[in-house]
């Protein structure tokens, strides 16, 4: 496949490299990134490049790998009236995110207790395969969460009054309709509110060191303001309740294309008209699985600051722990960007990749409307996670958008052969990383050799100027579902 | 009477894939969801102490494996239960498949099993389910 470097960090396939491609797609990443790129990414990023209504480029962040449907790291905006909505863009984890938690801790505060806090933690917190969540809720109250989210939680005693105005859309997207929401995803849901799950998902304790502060006055606003702090990162999403919704309309939309005559050649990018009732019905479900991953992250912060607090004796608030931000990234969502001179209202998937919005934008928090969206960057465990700023490059160039990870480069099955769990937890306990995990082969499969350098895709993104450092977190206790 | 199956080392590197072949269909749709319980516990700490009655029904042999394994990721979820012993007999009657299966396995109980990782969901990623010479194979990609 043709592949020419067309800008600084920016490489492009033009339409006619595949029958069909409506749009030229857009790899982003470096000299040395490039090389290791794996082809599933370029045939799907291709493949996101013919689908109805799409407009100005199919692009692939530096993070970016082979998915189903979507690469992850994939992004591509369609037109309201002429495009598709496909849940393959977006994941069967729904808003499947990132939530940073400041603390007024440093590591000389924590270092002596971070045994016991990663005990607690994982006593306070679900995780793993079948396990049981932390509220049980009817199903009538259940439709609540999936309309209000995040709110739902503060109202009901899980956070407080701050903490909806950190996140995302404020916890809770507007338009959820829980009647468009299957018997079987509610079933699903029912149990999970507030579990990690596993896979790549986590609880991590971290520290900012001050050599890795590196835009000081930035990491201040957000909340990183004293050296050796103590952040915590949850990684999770919408459990089992967004996954039945991704299955159920991946098999309604197969039938939905038939009907619209839209043909992808994958069936995994089945899709149907955004401007359709499939496609209305679909991003009305969807909405209620981001709200619900906007509340299971809640209950986990809100069951985190009771484990410090438990540890440490004191309340939240004296320990400071705010949130910084919440992002998701596997979502689709409506934004308006200025194409071909004229604002027009379009439709964003990101699958594994996170909103980079620069500063001045309506939807940001006061506080961070000067300097721009924070944007969280979850690494390996071994290795170590950003904290970003979103840009205006972003704004013009990818859709608001940039990466959300260091991004895999082997598979589940190849690490976990060359990789034993207890070994690994040995060895990053030698490291100063306390680990508690509910499944040493799944904590083989997310051994540091498993992805990309992320120091490596973070400075591709800061080069080409789709968001900017801010500082680096470094692990010192993780939680692995 | 023989059934295997396989992960495959090199597809879709986030998540887990896996190939299947077998003597009947019947054995394949066995094969199919061994290799999926698998993904997430080690079946060898599984007894069939619960007994299911499950039904599917699909437009395909394609479509009634993936909604056989849905079903089966549905019940991890909700009734907690990881099966390790199925028996299963497959209907195809007029462009329609069905699966009746009464299928044993336990609840999940993280003090006496071993857990691997949990499955979000099958995908259509390089899904296929065919007969060649006699034998029947399938390859599935799970969202992990």
């Amino acid at each position: 496949m043709k592949i020419e470097k067309v800008a600084h960090g920016v490489w492009e396939i033009p339409p006619s490299e595949k029958e069909g491609m409506r749009v030229p797609a857009r790899i982003l990443s470096s000299e040395s990134l490039i090389k290791s790129l794996d082809q599933g990414v370029l045939m799907q990023i291709t493949n996101v490049a013919t689908l109805p209504g799409i407009l100005g480029h199919a692009f692939c962040m530096p993070d970016g790998h082979w998915g189903y449907g979507f690469p992850i790291g994939g992004v591509a905006a369609f037109d309201l009236r002429e495009g598709i909505i496909s849940p393959g863009g977006i994941g069967f984890d729904i808003n499947c995110g990132i939530r940073l938690l400041r603390t007024n801790l440093t590591l000389e505060d924590v270092a002596p207790k971070i045994k016991e806090l990663m005990d607690t933690l994982y006593k306070m917190v679900p995780c793993g395969v079948g396990s049981k969540g932390l509220i049980k809720l009817s199903e009538k109250e259940f439709k609540n969460v999936l309309v209000d989210g995040a709110q739902w939680c503060v109202k009901n005693g899980y956070g407080s009054e701050e903490d909806p105005g950190r996140i995302e859309e404020s916890g809770r997207i507007e338009g959820a309709n829980p009647d468009k929401v299957s018997a079987k995803a509610l079933h699903r849901g029912l149990q999970q509110l507030g579990t990690l799950g596993s896979g790549n998902h986590f609880l991590e304790v971290q520290v900012v060191r001050p050599e890795n502060v590196y835009d000081p006055e930035t990491a201040r606003v957000f909340g990183i303001d004293r050296p050796n702090q103590i952040t915590v990162m949850i990684h999770c999403g919408s459990r089992g309740f967004g996954h039945q919704i991704g299955t159920d309309y991946l098999q309604l939309f197969g039938k939905a294309m038939q009907k619209y005559g839209i043909s992808t050649g994958d069936k995994e990018l089945a899709c149907a008209p955004f401007d359709s009732p499939e496609g209305q019905d679909y991003f009305g479900a969807m909405k209620c699985a981001a709200n619900s991953a906007f509340a299971n992250r809640q209950v986990i912060t809100h069951r985190t600051r009771q484990a410090f607090a438990k540890v440490f004796g004191k309340s939240d608030e004296e320990l400071g722990m705010d949130i910084v931000y919440d992002v998701a990234h596997n979502i689709a969502k409506q934004e308006e960007y200025e194409i071909d001179g004229r604002l027009r209202q379009v439709l964003v998937h990101r699958k594994g990749a996170t909103r980079s919005f620069g500063p001045g934008q309506k939807a940001l928090p006061e506080k961070y409307r000067s300097v721009g969206q924070p944007v969280i960057v979850g690494g390996s465990m071994e290795t170590g996670s950003y904290l970003l700023v979103g840009t205006d490059h972003a704004m013009r160039e990818t859709f608001g958008s940039t990466l959300h990870g260091a991004g895999r480069t082997m598979s589940r099955t190849k690490a976990k052969k060359m990789v034993r769990g207890e070994k690994l937890l040995r060895k990053m306990m030698d490291n100063g990383i306390v680990v508690r995990a509910a499944s040493m082969s799944g904590l083989a499969e997310e051994a540091g050799l498993a992805y990309k350098n992320i120091s490596e895709v973070v400075e591709a993104v800061d080069t080409i100027g789709i968001s900017r450092r801010v500082a680096q977190m470094l692990p010192i206790g993780n939680i692995k579902g | 009477m023989a059934y295997s199956y396989d992960y495959l080392p090199d597809v879709a590197i986030a998540d887990a894939a896996f190939a299947a072949r077998a003597d009947t269909l019947t054995e394949l749709f066995i094969a199919a969801a061994l290799a999926t319980a698998e993904v997430m516990v080690d079946i060898r700490s599984f007894r069939p102490i619960i007994r299911q009655r499950i039904s599917v029904q699909g437009d395909s042999r394609e479509d009634l494996l993936y909604r056989w394994l849905s079903e089966l990721l549905y019940l991890k979820d909700v009734e907690y239960l990881i099966f390790v012993d199925y028996d299963i007999v497959i209907s195809e009657t007029g462009g329609k498949v069905a699966l009746e299966c009464t299928a044993g396995g336990e609840q999940i109980d993280p003090r006496r099993h071993t857990l691997g990782q949990d499955v979000k969901a099958v995908t259509y990623h390089l899904f296929e389910v065919k007969e060649v010479e006699g034998e029947y194979l399938a390859r599935v990609v799970l969202d992990i």
